[in-house]
């Protein structure tokens, strides 16, 4: 009912479930075919074996979870054959190549190729950018980052983008801190608005000097380790920072920053930053010298406190306006610190200047990057869900999930619990039975019994293997996970169920075999009826639905289901 | 290997020519067969069966000259030849050997000792985290309760090294402060480099156990000898050099054993046995990192009883003891050593000290200058009280003149970590009853009691009602209301639910200061109180949150003890009424070491000189 259920949704999980169900398949077939290596059909089940593997990976991440499982298996079957002295060298290679192309290499380009069809579909600009880098979304159409001059001077006005978090621009807008100085607000904002406009400037004493100067009217470039002010072109404070712990952040080691000061003031020492160019643009060796808009990734490191401008996704509270938090690290690893210069404003700049735009990224960079920012969503998805469980709980299904509920009906994600339960069994009792089985060896008991110690391991042992590298990798997540999380499991370990019964049972006489497999077949479809009313959202009563009720903690609701009265 | 003379034992891998080494004769000496044979119920043979290739003719290359032994071949017939010679010839040879086995030993420790004990004194800083753990022997020396991550062997030792040298406790060991005149810091540092001087002496015994030559185990305490880092590390007082002397003890031990596999029970295997079942409970006793070493024991126990499990000859009652004296020797021992350590950290450390507030009320009322001894007993209607939440941060349940911003606009209730008068609550009957107030009519609270607690300085209702909490919002606010009986309200009552009685003697149940441990249970929305481990925002100071659980959960965020009580109506408690038995203590603390290890996770965007990854140690990339 469970494989039902969310079969009949628009899930992800039935294609994901079909793809690994047609990977099995096809690896099943594959091994038919192991006597006739290099056949045609070899190569056709291999192929799509891989095929497949690579689609289930691109339904879900789970589909890890296959490769880990066949590759395995190919490290079984390829170690067996290592000791197969009949295969030559020559073959062996060929055997190990035509495995590595096809289900390392095949995966991959099926993965990349779906991607390519994922972002040809969606060209156009959507909610999704603010989770990308620049260079990324100025693919997208409705995104026109364009160029912008590439050198920057000295009264430039500029957009500066933190680098590593896409989370926005450094911006600075007329609401004071809280906490710490009171002081104006410096946080990151995800939009392009005027008041992210900073003018860099000389301090007090280079300005002094610069008039006094020859040229006093030369545009000066920025360049590598220059102090320099930020002077917030909108309300003419200042990006300051000093001995105050930031808002959210309260590490001693992280300093606030603000916007100080007022149109005339002059400023105090607290407002010198030193430009840092860590990384440049390979083709311009000059980016890494001098500040160019774009090329250069830079660090601005406050002089006083010897601390880099540093940002980490916290959010500041409501009188912050739920913008990221901007503060001052000392000691700070490279990543976070960096920033970088997206669009630069100087009326001096003559219009032939050299321009500089973002490069267009490659489509396995873009893949590399989306799998990136996947990832780390993916495990940022640790907020508390009232149908959330923990792996350890699925086997014995202790809990279903409420998909939908109306006055009289409702849809209630619950396995046929005969074949879970038993499932469970068929996979648990495998590994008993290798335990026996290894300890019995060691007596110098051999059982090969008839071949069928061989026939289990290949087959059970498969689902087997299967089921336990789909079940016991969600223990090591931290993230929110649910019952449908194990469906993929649970067909292994139904197939595997199977398995086990056609051995245990193959010395028994084919009617008794005939009468256990007829059981068991109608014991599931009878609970499968049974359960069909919250698998379907179909009506039924309150006294079926309290008697189905065999846990407490399966928490579909039988109240809303009417009583049924039984004239006598 | 379907010959069944070929010998692949490992000691015949490692070190092919020295297959029996030095010792070998002395315990097989048919004791221990005998023994076996006790053990094992089968009659000892009368006459030994004929010794096989291996046990009759082992290789001493450590004395076979070369011109004799070239090959492996002649090497046979040279050993073959000795074994023909006289008793007396052999004796000599082993004493022989036996009085250069301790050479080699004593030189190892001279030049060890030289190289770690060398301008020790030199620096008279406190170096490194020599300020932690100096400072934690000092605490030793003073009896003051203290919180670590690291269980208490080591830094007791270098307590005891810093009481050897008469130290008052009047330095406090910060870092990087220069030691005053009396502050004998070099026999502290000399008594810990001394931990480490054993290295290089274990590492020769490790090495003759597993059969390697004496020249070859000779270099390997060498090399142990001048590695600068062991050296280094060993210099000062931390407890790294304990922790590696301890270390080494397990595994020179658990290769004695290794060597002695053949003759299980005998004098010789007990002795190293044991041996590894003391290491391992120092070892784990000294930081938690030993628990590697106890794993490395473990498997290598693992594999050997599989191994016995396949040899047919021995019977049940043969596995039965290899099992038992494994499990006494090797889980029962270290258990009790490690637990040893903490009954003498606790019998020591009997004042009040900066760790205080890492364990419970009841433990803290058993340290002197905790303030918490000399209190009354029984908790009675008219008794000033602080409310303890078992959660560890939770603190004292707290109330302050701030409302809540939103919601009830009630007044706040928090948890709060610091002594304060706004922790004082007064317990009252519910509205419309009044109590006794002397020492004759005097009632007390028991299990089962409907009490309304009003806050002392405010006097505002312990409040709660069907307002979504701050931050955890499934569950009920819970506010100060009201003004004490002036607008009484069914909502300020709750039940006192007692869970858990530690002292003695308490027939009516009554509710009892530290030694009751219980649940405040809501009448009116059938909630408890709870602690729910969440911060509440600046608004109310970032102190612990408040709530009223719909759940009801049974654990520890929902238990409270009364920490402080004032009655000037009843006398003060029995010292022996408010002890908290051991095993609580020690499971308390070992609960809260592994919760400060867990804290310290790194910042991971922080740079930190000296940290370093595990994949850079092999190879020094630091």
């Amino acid at each position: 009912n469970a494989l039902l259920t969310q079969s009949r949704l628009i899930l992800l999980d039935a294609s994901l479930i079909f793809f690994t169900g047609l990977t099995v398949m096809f690896w099943a077939l594959f091994f038919t075919e192991s006597h006739r290596p290099f056949g045609n059909r070899w190569w056709g089940y291999l192929l799509l074996t891989g095929v497949n593997l690579g689609n289930a990976l691109s339904c879900k991440w789970v589909g890890l979870f296959l490769i880990a499982t066949i590759g395995v298996w190919t490290l079984k079957d390829l170690w067996e054959k290592l000791g197969d002295l009949s295969i030559t060298p020559a073959q062996y290679f060929k055997h190990f190549v035509a495995r590595a192309i096809s289900l390392i290499v095949v995966p991959l380009v099926v993965y990349l190729f779906w991607f390519q069809v994922h972002f040809s579909v969606l060209h156009k600009s959507g909610d999704g950018n603010a989770f990308m880098s620049p260079e990324f979304q100025n693919t997208l159409d409705g995104v026109n980052l364009g160029h912008t001059p590439r050198d920057v001077y000295y009264g430039s006005r500029v957009r500066i983008r933190h680098d590593a978090t896409n989370a926005g621009y450094l911006h600075s807008h007329l609401s004071n801190y809280e906490t710490g100085s009171k002081q104006q607000q410096i946080t990151l904002y995800g939009f392009r608005d005027d008041n992210n406009y900073w003018v860099l400037t000389r301090t007090e004493d280079s300005e002094e000097a610069h008039q006094n100067s020859t040229t006093p009217n030369e545009l000066q470039q920025i360049k590598d380790g220059d102090i320099v002010r930020l002077l917030h072109w909108r309300t003419h404070r200042r990006l300051h920072s000093h001995n105050e712990r930031p808002p959210v952040t309260t590490n001693d080691y992280q300093n606030e920053v603000s916007g100080y000061g007022w149109e005339g003031f002059k400023g105090d020492s607290n407002d010198h930053w030193r430009v840092q160019i860590l990384e440049g643009d390979s083709s311009i060796p000059d980016s890494k010298k001098k500040l160019m808009s774009i090329h250069s990734k830079f660090r601005l490191v406050h002089v006083n406190q010897r601390c880099a401008l540093f940002s980490n996704r916290k959010k500041l509270p409501k009188w912050g306006h739920e913008q990221v938090e901007v503060s001052c690290m000392k000691s700070a690893k490279f990543p976070k610190t960096l920033w970088r210069i997206e669009s630069n404003v100087n009326e001096n700049i003559p219009a032939s200047a050299p321009l500089a735009e973002y490069r267009r990224p490659s489509l396995i960079q873009k893949v590399l990057e989306a799998t990136a920012v996947m990832w780390r969503v993916n495990n940022g998805l640790t907020k508390s869900h009232p149908y959330e469980s923990r792996p350890h709980t699925w086997p014995w299904m202790r809990r279903g999930m409420a998909f939908w509920g109306s006055d009289s009906r409702s849809i209630y994600l619950l396995g046929t619990p005969i074949l879970w339960w038993l499932s469970f069994v068929a996979v648990t009792s495998f590994a008993a039975v290798q335990v026996v089985l290894f300890l019995r060896d060691r007596r110098g008991f051999h059982d090969r019994l008839l071949g069928a110690r061989e026939r289990y391991m290949e087959s059970v042992g498969f689902l087997s293997i299967g089921w336990v590298l789909h079940w016991i990798p969600f223990f090591l997540m931290g993230r929110q996970l649910f019952l449908h999380h194990y469906l993929p499991a649970l067909w292994l370990a139904i197939l595997a169920l199977v398995g086990s019964l056609d051995l245990f049972t193959r010395r028994l006489s084919r009617k008794v075999r005939q009468v256990l497999m007829f059981a068991l077949l109608l014991a599931t479809v009878r609970m499968y009826f049974q359960y069909s009313h919250i698998a379907y959202g179909s009506p039924w009563t309150r006294e079926g639905c309290e008697r189905s009720k065999w846990f407490k903690s399966w928490d579909y609701d039988c109240s809303r289901f009417p009583v049924l009265h039984v004239t006598t | 290997f379907t010959n069944p003379n070929f010998d692949f034992t490992p000691s015949n891998r490692i070190c092919p020519l020295h297959a029996m080494s030095l010792f070998e004769y002395s315990a097989a000496d048919g004791g221990a067969k005998r023994r076996m044979a006790k053990v094992t119920g089968e009659s000892m043979p009368e006459a030994s069966p004929p010794p096989t290739y291996s046990e009759a003719c082992p290789l001493f290359t450590g004395d076979i000259s070369d011109d004799e032994a070239t090959s492996k071949g002649n090497a046979m017939k040279a050993c073959q030849a000795k074994a023909s010679r006289p008793d007396t010839a052999l004796r000599q040879r082993n004493e022989w050997q036996l009085s250069q086995y301790w050479v080699h030993i004593a030189v190892l420790t001279v030049f060890s000792a030289i190289t770690r004990f060398y301008k020790i004194g030199f620096s008279n800083r406190v170096i490194f985290d020599e300020a932690h753990h100096m400072g934690f022997g000092g605490k030793y020396v003073n009896h003051t309760f203290y919180h670590d991550v690291h269980p208490p062997l080591a830094k007791m030792l270098i307590g005891l090294s810093e009481a050897l040298t008469g130290f008052d406790g009047s330095f406090d060991f910060k870092s990087g402060s220069r030691f005053p005149a009396n502050v004998n810091y070099s026999f502290m540092r000399l008594f810990n480099a001394s931990f480490g001087v054993t290295l290089a002496p274990m590492a020769y015994a490790t090495m003759i156990n597993l059969g390697c030559s004496p020249n070859a185990a000779l270099l390997a305490g060498l090399l142990v000898c001048f590695d600068n880092a062991l050296c280094t590390i060993s210099r000062f007082a931390l407890l790294d050099a304990m922790l590696l002397c301890f270390t080494a003890m397990s595994v020179v031990s658990l290769s004695g054993l290794y060597k002695y596999r053949k003759q299980p029970f005998s004098a010789a295997w007990f002795k190293w046995l044991l041996a590894t079942g003391v290491s391992l409970g120092l070892v784990a006793s000294a930081k938690w990192v030993g628990f590697l070493a106890v794993a490395l024991v473990g498997l290598y126990t693992l594999y050997e009883l599989y191994d016995i499990f396949g040899q047919k000859e021995v019977g049940l009652t043969a596995h039965i003891w290899h099992w038992t004296s494994r499990v006494v020797a090797l889980v029962a021992i270290p258990v009790a050593i490690y637990m040893l350590c903490f009954v003498i950290h606790f019998s020591l450390l009997y004042k009040s000290g900066p760790g205080d507030a890492e364990m419970d009320s009841l433990f803290q009322a058993g340290l002197q200058g905790s303030g918490l001894q000399n209190q009354p007993l029984d908790v009675a209607y008219g008794s000033k009280i602080t409310l303890k939440s078992a959660h560890p941060g939770a603190g004292l349940l707290h109330s302050h003149t701030d409302a809540y911003p939103d919601g009830s606009k009630q007044q706040q209730i928090t948890g709060y970590s610091h002594k304060d008068s706004n922790n004082d609550w007064i317990v009252k009957k519910i509205h419309g009853q009044g109590f006794g107030n002397t020492t004759d009519t005097i009632e007390f609270v028991k299990n089962g009691d409907i009490v309304r607690l009003v806050h002392e300085r405010t006097s505002r209702n312990l409040h709660s009602h069907t307002v979504a909490a701050h931050v955890s919002k499934r569950d009920w606010e819970v506010s100060g209301y009201g003004l004490d009986g002036t607008y009484p309200d069914i909502n300020d009552h709750w039940r006192v639910e007692v869970v858990e009685e530690l002292s003695k003697n308490n027939p009516e149940q009554r509710l009892r200061t530290l030694a009751t441990r219980f649940r405040l249970r809501h009448i009116g929305q059938n909630c408890v109180l709870r602690a729910t481990g969440k911060s509440l925002p600046q608004w109310a100071w970032r102190q612990a949150e408040m709530v009223c659980d719909r759940r009801n959960h049974l654990d520890e965020k929902t238990l409270w003890n009364v920490e402080h009580h004032v009655n000037p109506l009843l006398p003060p408690a029995e010292p022996s009424q408010l002890k908290s038995p051991f095993l609580r203590n020690f499971v308390r603390l070992n609960l809260a070491m592994a919760r400060s290890n867990n804290a310290l996770t790194p910042d991971k965007d922080k740079f930190d000189a000296l940290a370093s990854s595990p994949q850079d140690w092999p190879i020094m990339r630091l």
